[in-house]
């Protein structure tokens, strides 16, 4: 195991399983454990000292785009001709991640100081928390910490003696991925259908009711909110020079022990596979891994020494995405797997540009045939065609993430496609759709 | 932040009337009267169960939009119903990483059990099937929401656990109804 294997979780930090058992931290524990002390240094620091501080310490979005946080914070105007405002993304529905969801059922707290520092250094009164609504428990945790937050000075008027006011609001989506996109966020918080707005204006200057917007992914603040205690030499000090401090990588799929695992950014794939999660499920062989959510294009066998920071996977054509690793052993039918990843794409394209809405019903029409064993000679290449016309041609990039478990499979994987044509069936016996 | 003015418009509205403080307090969260559409539709939902053409219309009337607009939001978004539900909804959770994990045998399990397939309610009008895409617990692959209930790790001794607990009523109704829940 590599440099990673003395880390303790700090995001985290007292977190047990991926899915709420009853555990919850509460107010007291979390000021106990220094909670809301950055966000006490904040007030007396003064917005732009803020706003430098979170500019040198190079938070990059953990939200998939590595945009870094400061850099975002900073394209907010610094007088206060409109209102400005804050929304928290924890719309989380990236296949494959899960690592927000614990976060807000278990260390609640945690991220409204970080929004709370968000919207002090942004000169902003308003922050809205959006939470998909299939996260009910996620939900009840968030409303209760607000509450208890609220209740103790630290959301309302004069928040701790100062005289910064910020109000915090729960805003739940209704299941559309594409709401996790910022500007179908900010429509959704509109009350609107969560189409994609076109770029520029960007939501800085114009975003929730025209006014300057920040969206930040819930671990993002998290990481602002250790960082305003412990100081930027202390977040320097983890990970990679280029790609500072950690990340909870999400692990599912065919390994031993899936589950979320807080580590350093810089820890390489075959280390996530094989010594914290446990190695492939019933001695079977690796086949592929998804190493950023289903969006982001496959790693293979020979690919496993990447290191997983936000840089390195960009040599194999890929992305750290979202964190979601999803492993696949070697029964698993590439056709198959697309096919079920397809009808997502399908189901969840807003259908507000062709590229993305018809791309996406065409490439699972052709997947569909294939996996029947009904495809015809050329279906692959056409597949492979359309990934290419699909790819930077529409308002957002969902019709690019249609792509993810295609682009790179096919060219090396060629074979597995055609001989669904060429036997006229799906050669996998998928013991893994046996439900026992 | 805009007063709800109820003495004339409003006064009529059956759903305002019926949820005059919840609906006073959502619309307070916001600078504009549209944003309370979603929260007002979840209103509706936990209620009915679904949203029909008539509370789309008071919807849009407290919410200062048209009834297209409420209709665009009801159908773009997957989890508002535009037709009666059962009392408990099985939102089966079906991509990938679920699948890896036999998502698909669950599915043709409780389907051939209940004898429904996606999106169809039983005759008893106590369960609905849904196909629901990534719910965020992969790990505790293969899972479901039972109304707001993730249920994770599942067999088919848990599934035949959580159908039976519905049956005798022991797990709360996926809506309250209009004078608490009707049978």
């Amino acid at each position: 195991m590599a440099a990673t294997n003395n880390y303790e979780p700090i995001l985290s930090a007292g977190v047990t399983g991926t899915v709420y058992s009853g555990r919850s931290e509460s107010l007291a524990d979390y000021r106990a454990k220094g909670g809301y002390d950055g966000l006490k240094r904040a007030l007396e620091m003064g917005p732009d000292k803020v706003l430098d501080l979170i500019k040198e310490a190079n938070i990059r979005g953990r939200g998939g785009a590595g945009f870094p946080a400061g850099v975002k914070w900073g394209f907010i105007p610094r007088n206060r001709e409109r209102p400005h405002y804050v929304c928290v993304n924890a719309d989380e529905s990236e296949p494959g991640t899960f690592s927000n969801r614990s976060l807000l059922e278990q260390r609640p707290h945690l991220l409204i100081e970080g929004a709370l520092i968000a919207a002090f250094a942004t000169l902003s009164e308003s922050v809205y928390v959006y939470i998909r609504k299939e996260y009910y428990e996620a939900t009840r945790q968030m409303q209760r910490a607000i509450d208890d937050a609220r209740a103790a000075g630290l959301i309302g008027k004069g928040i701790l003696g100062s005289d910064f006011n910020c109000e915090v609001a729960i805003h739940l989506g209704a299941g559309a991925y594409i709401c996790g996109e910022e500007t179908a966020l900010i429509e959704s918080i509109e009350g609107k259908r969560g189409y994609p707005r076109n770029r520029p204006p960007f939501p800085a200057i114009q975003g929730l009711y025209m006014s300057p917007t920040v969206v930040n992914n819930i671990e993002t603040l998290a990481i602002a909110a250790e960082v305003m205690r412990r100081g930027v030499e202390w977040f320097k000090g983890i990970g990679t020079e280029k790609s500072p401090g950690m990340t909870v990588y999400s692990i599912s799929g065919h390994v031993n022990r899936p589950g979320n695992y807080e580590l350093p950014l810089g820890v390489t794939m075959r280390e996530l596979i094989y010594d914290y999660a446990g190695g492939i499920r019933d001695g079977n062989k690796f086949k592929a891994v998804f190493p950023g959510g289903s969006s982001v294009p496959m790693l293979f066998e020979d690919e496993l020494d990447v290191v997983m920071d936000f840089d390195s996977p960009r040599k194999y054509n890929t992305f750290l995405g979202s964190t979601g690793i999803i492993v696949m052993d070697e029964t698993v039918c590439f056709v198959w797997a697309s096919l079920n990843l397809m009808h997502f794409y399908w189901d969840e394209s807003c259908g507000q540009c062709t590229p993305c809405r018809e791309g996406t019903n065409w490439m699972y029409k052709i997947l569909k045939r294939l996996e029947a064993g009904q495809g015809v000679n050329g279906d692959v290449e056409l597949l492979e065609d359309i990934c290419g016309n699909i790819t930077s041609r529409s308002i957002c990039a969902l019709g690019e993430f249609a792509t993810g478990s295609l682009v790179r499979t096919i060219p090396r994987f060629r074979a597995e496609f055609q001989a669904h044509i060429d036997q006229g069936r799906c050669p996998f016996e998928k013991g893994y759709m046996r439900f026992g | 932040m805009p007063e709800l003015n109820t003495t004339s418009a409003l006064a009529t509205n059956d759903l305002y009337m019926r949820h005059r403080a919840d609906i006073d307090a959502i619309v307070a969260r916001y600078p504009i009267r549209q944003s309370a559409l979603m929260p007002i539709l979840w209103l509706i939902q936990e209620e009915d169960g679904w949203i029909s053409d008539e509370m789309m219309k008071q919807a849009a009337e407290i919410c200062e939009c048209t009834p297209a607009e409420v209709l665009e939001s009801v159908s773009f978004y997957q989890m508002y119903h535009r037709e009666p539900v059962g009392k408990y909804v099985l939102g089966i959770c079906a991509t990938l990483p679920c699948a890896l994990k036999a998502a698909d045998g669950l599915y043709a399990y409780l389907s051939e059990k209940l004898g429904i397939t996606w999106a169809e309610t039983t005759q008893d009008g106590l369960f609905t099937i849904q196909r629901r895409e990534c719910l965020g617990a992969c790990s505790e692959a293969p899972v479901m929401l039972v109304n707001q209930e993730l249920e994770t790790k599942l067999t088919r001794e848990k599934i035949d656990r959580i159908l039976e607990e519905c049956r005798q009523g022991k797990r709360k109704p996926y809506f309250t109804g209009r004078n608490g829940y009707r049978a």
